[in-house]
């Protein structure tokens, strides 16, 4: 009887992932090979010609190219800011949670609100261009096909730097002071203890952050889809803008889902090559 | 013993968060007839007043009136009302595309097949705007509410200016104005959006369109034929090819442009006068048919683009037989004069110039009075379930590689031919 109310509890969470997670995973599975409107009882079975109608998808490649690029700005940007944040809270002797607090504010902002809030900053006549336009510079953050998923992914970084700083910080704290102790006994300058000691014990704090930030760059959605609509010339076209697309608005279900389970298959094998390239053994 | 206590209080949750959802559902249905409408002060102004008039005068049918929650576009949210068993027994603000998927679907109701359906037709002058605008698969789903014509708005100080009294008729007269006003990145000559945003499209291309056509649709849905490529298309497609090119509208987007001076022309429909009599009041503008390509005969009459927006009914309504009767009240023609006050949106109607109930709104309202003139020569937007993916690859085929200049005219209206025609026949994908 003692185990009764733990397992009462735990009950809560395993009904939450049945119905929020396991119900709809599966329900999305099924799906996947129907054709379905969403608004119809109507289902239709047709085999995996959804999956192969993805794979022939130009925008699936156009999406998977994009992913690339925004994985290619964030993942480093957001690292190292985040790094460099965790270093800096490190260092401070008091009201080191408020500023860990401060910084997770952009974290918990909604993502609607400062997606608004940053395309008007941003816009042709935001308030950043005026600024920059007093010395003659006008930067199309979000209208020029080059720069528009770069200008997003900035916007991305601000927004999870306070959360990957504070694993980073996590870690830090982990490490032993004993060992810079013992390294500048033998006479190991700040730079080398960085990277001989900081560096190689944060391991874990990096592959998680890494994992978090591939994962992030496939599921990327509110912030191209409310600045930049996918556009200009479809620069900022994302995976699950194109399954939302597909299942809510052109109301093909079966093939909206079919799309989510390739890019979650895809999303997996990154993470798990990260794993097996970047995480070490650090008992 | 501890697994089957376990198991139970597992199944006592389940069923706690099954029934909860039931009786939440059946208290949704106990509430009356459910009316969603538009998320516009103007239209809310309205509604509250007309469904407060309903409510006090039929005490055993209550209206629980809403508007549409917030989303990106009101068709998303109304999807996933229905989706969720969520939605309303009445819905307005329906554009025809959405409601042929609805209808496809078979969720909304074919209202010509309700008793007295013709008579609230011919009783509210809207008989032949149903024929000739609203038939769909051989039904009626929508009942009109607005409609809502383009036109070219100049920026009047701008005029004056430059001593300009002629509004130009053509493209080559728009461009020789253009040349006078526009000062390179800070005063431009037209707005055009340049954002990805499907629903857009009505409003600068397709509007272009429907004028150098003359009053024709840019697809043949019944036969599967579309016209980007003919003549007018590509007269269209050159003419904001060098919009852009040339520096007359940004590549990127200015909030308000025209009402802030930026723009010298823009194209609005009559609604826009009452946000920019809010938001703009000292904003002196003058307003002028469409522009049409060089060669366009000079006796014919110009034509232009009108969105309009309905109400349907859903089959999934308990009430449906009540909810018709709220229908035909709605439509019963007394509350138009008040619709066109507070919102100034045309009611869709065949007497709004000779009906005398409207006579004063339209003297006091010189602006609306322009639009309602030329309701003769518009054309209602494509009924078919797949303009959003049409008008989607419009956007991908042919108006952002304008915009930027990656594709010639005539490629990019090719290529949305072809892209467009592909959906008209079998879908975007391969299998759907």
């Amino acid at each position: 009887m003692s185990k009764l109310p733990g397992l009462g509890l735990v009950s809560l969470y395993v009904i939450h992932t049945i119905i929020f997670w396991l119900y709809p995973f599966l329900w999305g599975v099924v799906i996947a090979f129907k054709r379905w409107n969403i608004i119809s009882p109507e289902k239709e079975f047709i085999g995996i010609s959804n999956f192969i109608g993805v794979l022939y998808d130009p925008l699936f490649w156009i999406s998977f190219k994009n992913s690339l690029y925004f994985m290619a700005v964030y993942v480093p940007l957001s690292i190292v800011s985040a790094l460099g944040v965790a270093l800096l809270l490190s260092r401070i002797k008091f009201l080191q949670s408020f500023f860990a607090v401060g910084y997770l504010m952009s974290y918990i902002s909604a993502g609607v609100a400062y997606s608004i809030v940053f395309s008007l900053l941003f816009s042709g006549d935001g308030l950043i261009n005026t600024w920059l336009s007093k010395i003659n510079i006008t930067i199309p953050w979000f209208s020029d096909p080059d720069i528009a998923m770069a200008s997003i992914a900035l916007i991305v970084v601000w927004k999870y730097l306070g959360y990957y700083s504070l694993i980073f910080l996590a870690g830090l704290q982990a490490i032993p002071e004993s060992l810079y102790e013992s390294a500048s006994i033998d006479g190991a300058s700040e730079r080398v203890k960085f990277f001989k000691i900081t560096v190689p014990l944060l391991n874990p704090s990096f592959t998680i952050v890494l994992v978090f930030a591939v994962m992030l760059s496939f599921n990327i959605f509110t912030e191209p889809y409310m600045i930049t609509g996918g556009g200009p010339l479809d620069s900022t076209q994302t995976f699950v803008m194109q399954i939302y697309h597909q299942t809510f608005t052109a109301l093909h279900a079966g093939y909206g889902s079919s799309f989510a389970i390739i890019v979650a298959a895809i999303s997996f094998l990154f993470v798990f090559a990260i794993r097996k390239t970047v995480e070490r053994d650090m008992a | 013993m501890k697994n089957r206590l376990t198991a139970g209080f597992i199944s006592i949750m389940l069923c706690a968060v099954f029934l909860s959802c039931g009786s939440e559902e059946n208290e949704a249905g106990s509430k009356g007839i459910e009316y969603w409408t538009a998320p516009s002060i103007e239209l809310s102004r309205f509604e509250k007043q007309v469904v407060d008039k309903w409510n006090s005068t039929h005490q055993e049918t209550q209206i629980d009136w809403k508007t549409i929650p917030a989303g990106n576009t009101s068709e998303e949210v109304i999807l996933t009302a229905i989706a969720t068993r969520t939605g309303p027994d009445v819905l307005s603000n329906v554009f025809g595309g959405f409601a042929a998927q609805l209808a496809d679907a078979g969720v909304i109701v074919a209202l010509d097949t309700l008793p007295g359906f013709w008579d609230v037709a011919e009783n509210r002058k809207m008989a032949n705007i149903i024929r000739n605008n609203w038939f769909y698969k051989g039904h009626v789903y929508v009942m009109p509410i607005y409609v809502n014509p383009e036109m070219v708005w100049y920026n009047e100080k701008m005029l004056d200016k430059f001593g300009i009294t002629e509004l130009p008729r053509t493209y080559s007269e728009f461009f020789r104005l253009l040349e006078k006003v526009c000062i390179p990145n800070k005063i431009y000559g037209l707005t055009a959006d340049v954002s990805s945003k499907w629903y857009r499209r009505w409003f600068d291309y397709l509007t272009f369109y429907t004028s150098a056509s003359g009053g024709e649709q840019y697809i043949d849905v019944d036969e599967n034929e579309v016209f980007l490529d003919s003549k007018y298309g590509i007269a269209v497609t050159e003419f904001f090819f060098r919009l852009f090119d040339e520096g007359y509208a940004p590549r990127f987007e200015i909030q308000d442009g025209f009402e802030k001076g930026v723009f010298f022309a823009s194209i609005k429909g009559a609604g826009s006068t009452v946000r920019i009599k809010k938001l703009y009041p000292d904003l002196k503008y003058r307003i002028a048919l469409m522009l049409v390509p060089d060669d366009y005969p000079e006796d014919k009459p110009i034509y232009t683009l009108a969105e309009s927006k309905g109400m349907v009914l859903f089959e999934s309504s308990n009430n449906k037989d009540k909810a018709w009767e709220f229908m035909k009240w709605y439509f019963s023609g007394e509350h138009d004069s008040l619709w066109i006050a507070l919102t100034n949106y045309l009611p869709a109607r065949e007497d709004l110039t000779s009906n005398p109930i409207f006579t004063r709104y339209f003297d006091d309202n010189p602006t609306a009075k322009l639009y309602a003139d030329i309701l003769d020569f518009t054309v209602p937007l494509v009924l078919t379930a797949k303009t959003v993916e049409i008008q989607t690859s419009l956007n991908r085929e042919l108006w952002q590689p304008i915009i930027f200049g990656t594709k010639s005219p005539v490629q990019a209206s090719r290529d949305a031919n072809i892209a467009i025609r592909r959906i008209l026949k079998s879908g975007p994908q391969v299998i759907n």
